[in-house]
């Protein structure tokens, strides 16, 4: 009887998502315009953040180009919607396939460079996104990005403006959560993470490395390409600022911040990223500044992110109970 | 393309290549000493350059500007490598706090400087225009070269015979190994991650100018030194310099092409370079453990 209740049960965390899609939909319906937006902003960077802790928390391979990645499929979606007008799922199809193409081929070509040197591959890869994106002026319009994107039509509805696409976003997000945490629980997972720790070992064991390697640098792209596509249709504009150096380097804040080594780190990150964002850009302009030493100062001290942290893990928990019956019992004797 | 064309987009490729060096060569050393990958080298070069217009506002002299440039920027590398790397931890931590510390210096430029476009004026024996015999070519240009060859020298020279350049040769190699012959392997970091600010802060004050610069520009930089030291392999000066100039004279040439598309030419060949030679074209593997 207890089992069925067990989260590691499938359907017991099928209705968990159940349940968290129908709690973002009551927040949709009764939060305000603008802390919608927010929740969609954390929810949609939230998905690239936690692929990118796939890729660098269980996979070993930090990156820089999951803003690229993103851009890939957004641009796919504003550049088929806009200029051919194919409609939407006929776009997100072709956008996150474009993704998994792509990725594939970097995956390919960085198959001999690891730790540092896979890290300077993202970067150029990202770099060679944005500036192509710049200088593409007929196909992207440069700095002007591609505007009029709407979302999908329901019943010859077209869903448009960030509140629709908001429940989109609330569909999407949990689905993609279980997904990328049945992966961690997976065989695949596991072998993953021994991978991380001990390649030759892994190898030796008879598992394929490379295609463990080429699987996961596919799925931290997948679900940046997700992010694309959903930012795109929520903001309705695909522009050259969404992949540039610096929104790779803000999902890798995120993910570190967040704790990188958990796949919940992504979407923790995210809510502390929109946040600071909200709060600091209110007081102060400074607010890169103060995003930089923060940055600095968890990578200095806490590694794990702030998932880390004593409160956020069971056997603090456990111990804070177990002393306070403890005192309890003393007082009592 | 006519040959005065054609010698024009040839020398701007050069010299830009001979600016890459100048920034990347640092870059190069840290990253083949400490295996850091350093993201704030950019932001190096973008304060140096601010520096640089700073000094050349305040004295009016732009030899002065140079020197304050390469100065300043030697300090704060030296207070960063001070406080942040007090271990000598590289790999991936180290490449990662580089990221934080380009977000702040990009922004304490930011701060200072308001946003503005600044240019630095060289004097005019040097800004004039030489007779190259096929075209007139400016001569702040010719002297980023001149500059760029005599530093490849010095720094060759530096490395190729004397002590110093010997510890830093084996500590590429194997830095444990060094240390444990009892070199003061971290003394030896932060004088190199010095020199690569100072030669960061030199190069923005000289690419500060031959064209205007703002924040914003520090990204570009930092991605082409980074190519450069990708095609040139970590920690080899010879490799620095031909990939500095084989990137300068490509994206110089690709530019006057196809405009359009330099930049995935460019980045491509890169990515094909590492496909293919993860060392890079003159780096060798280093003994990993």
């Amino acid at each position: 009887m207890k089992k069925i209740f067990r989260t590691e049960n499938v359907f017991v965390q099928l209705a968990y998502v159940v349940l968290a899609i129908a709690v973002l939909f009551l927040f949709g319906r009764f939060f305000s315009g603008y802390n919608t937006y927010r929740l969609a902003k954390i929810m949609f960077l939230g998905l690239a953040a936690m692929g990118l802790c796939l890729m660098s928390g269980f996979g070993g391979h930090n990156s820089l180009a999951q803003a690229g990645f993103a851009a890939i499929s957004g641009y796919t979606l504003a550049i088929g919607q806009v200029y051919y007008g194919w409609s939407y799922g006929q776009c997100v199809v072709l956008g996150l396939l474009f993704v998994l193409i792509v990725s594939f081929a970097f995956a390919l070509l960085s198959m001999r460079c690891s730790g540092n040197y896979f890290f300077v591959m993202t970067i150029a890869l990202a770099n060679m996104l944005y500036i192509c994106a710049l200088q593409w002026v007929e196909l992207t319009r440069g700095y002007n990005g591609i505007a009029g994107i709407v979302g999908p039509t329901i019943n010859g509805v077209t869903l448009s403006g960030s509140k629709s696409i908001y429940y989109i976003v609330a569909l999407i997000f949990p689905i993609g959560y279980f997904i990328l945490k049945r992966i961690t629980k997976s065989p695949y997972g596991i072998a993953l993470q021994g991978y991380r720790d001990n390649r030759e070992k892994m190898a030796a064991l008879g598992f394929s490395t490379n295609l463990i390697r080429i699987m996961v640098i596919m799925l931290g792209a997948f679900f940046a390409g997700l992010c694309g596509v959903l930012s795109v249709t929520f903001y309705g504009i695909m522009s050259p600022d969404m992949l540039a150096t610096n929104m790779g380097f803000m999902i890798l804040f995120m993910s570190l911040i967040g704790g990188i080594k958990k796949i919940e780190g992504g979407i923790v990150g995210a809510a502390i990223y929109v946040f600071l964002e909200d709060v600091l850009t209110k007081y102060t302009q400074r607010y890169k500044l103060i995003i930089g030493i923060l940055f600095v100062l968890v990578v200095l001290f806490m590694p794990g992110g702030v998932l880390s942290l004593p409160i956020f893990q069971k056997k603090w928990w456990i111990r804070q109970i177990g002393r306070l019956r403890r005192t309890k019992e003393g007082n009592g004797g | 393309m006519t040959s005065t064309v054609f010698f024009t987009v040839l020398m701007n490729g050069i010299t830009y290549g001979a600016l890459l060096f100048v920034v990347a060569s640092g870059l190069s050393l840290v990253y083949g000493l400490m295996h850091v990958v350093n993201m704030g080298h950019g932001s190096f070069y973008l304060f140096g350059a601010y520096a640089g217009y700073m000094t050349w506002k305040l004295t009016g002299s732009w030899w002065m500007a140079i020197l304050g440039g390469g100065i300043v920027m030697g300090i704060v590398s030296y207070f960063i490598k001070k406080v942040l790397y007090t271990k000598s931890f590289g790999g991936r931590e180290g490449s990662l706090l580089t990221l934080g510390i380009s977000m702040i210096l990009v922004d304490i430029v930011l701060l200072l400087s308001q946003g503005y476009t600044m240019a630095i004026i060289p004097p005019s024996y040097i800004a004039k225009s030489v007779d190259l015999g096929i075209i007139k070519y400016p001569g702040m240009r010719l002297f980023i070269l001149l500059f760029a060859v005599v530093e490849m020298l010095v720094l060759y020279f530096a490395i190729q015979k004397t002590k110093f350049g010997q510890i830093v040769r084996a500590g590429v190699n194997d830095k444990d190994i060094v240390a444990a012959l009892g070199i003061k392997i971290n003394k030896m970091f932060t004088i190199v991650f010095v020199l690569a600010g100072i030669l960061a802060g030199i190069g923005g004050t000289l690419s500060g100018s031959i064209q205007s610069f703002q924040v914003g520009n520090e990204s570009t930089m930092q991605m082409f030194s980074l190519m450069v030291i990708i095609i040139g392999g970590q920690g080899s000066l010879v490799g620095t310099g031909i990939g500095a100039f084989l990137i300068g004279i490509l994206d110089s040439f690709t530019k006057a092409t196809v405009p359009n598309i330099s930049a995935p030419i460019v980045f491509g060949s890169v990515l094909l370079v590492l496909a293919f030679k993860p060392t890079g074209l003159l780096g060798r593997e280093a003994r990993k453990r």
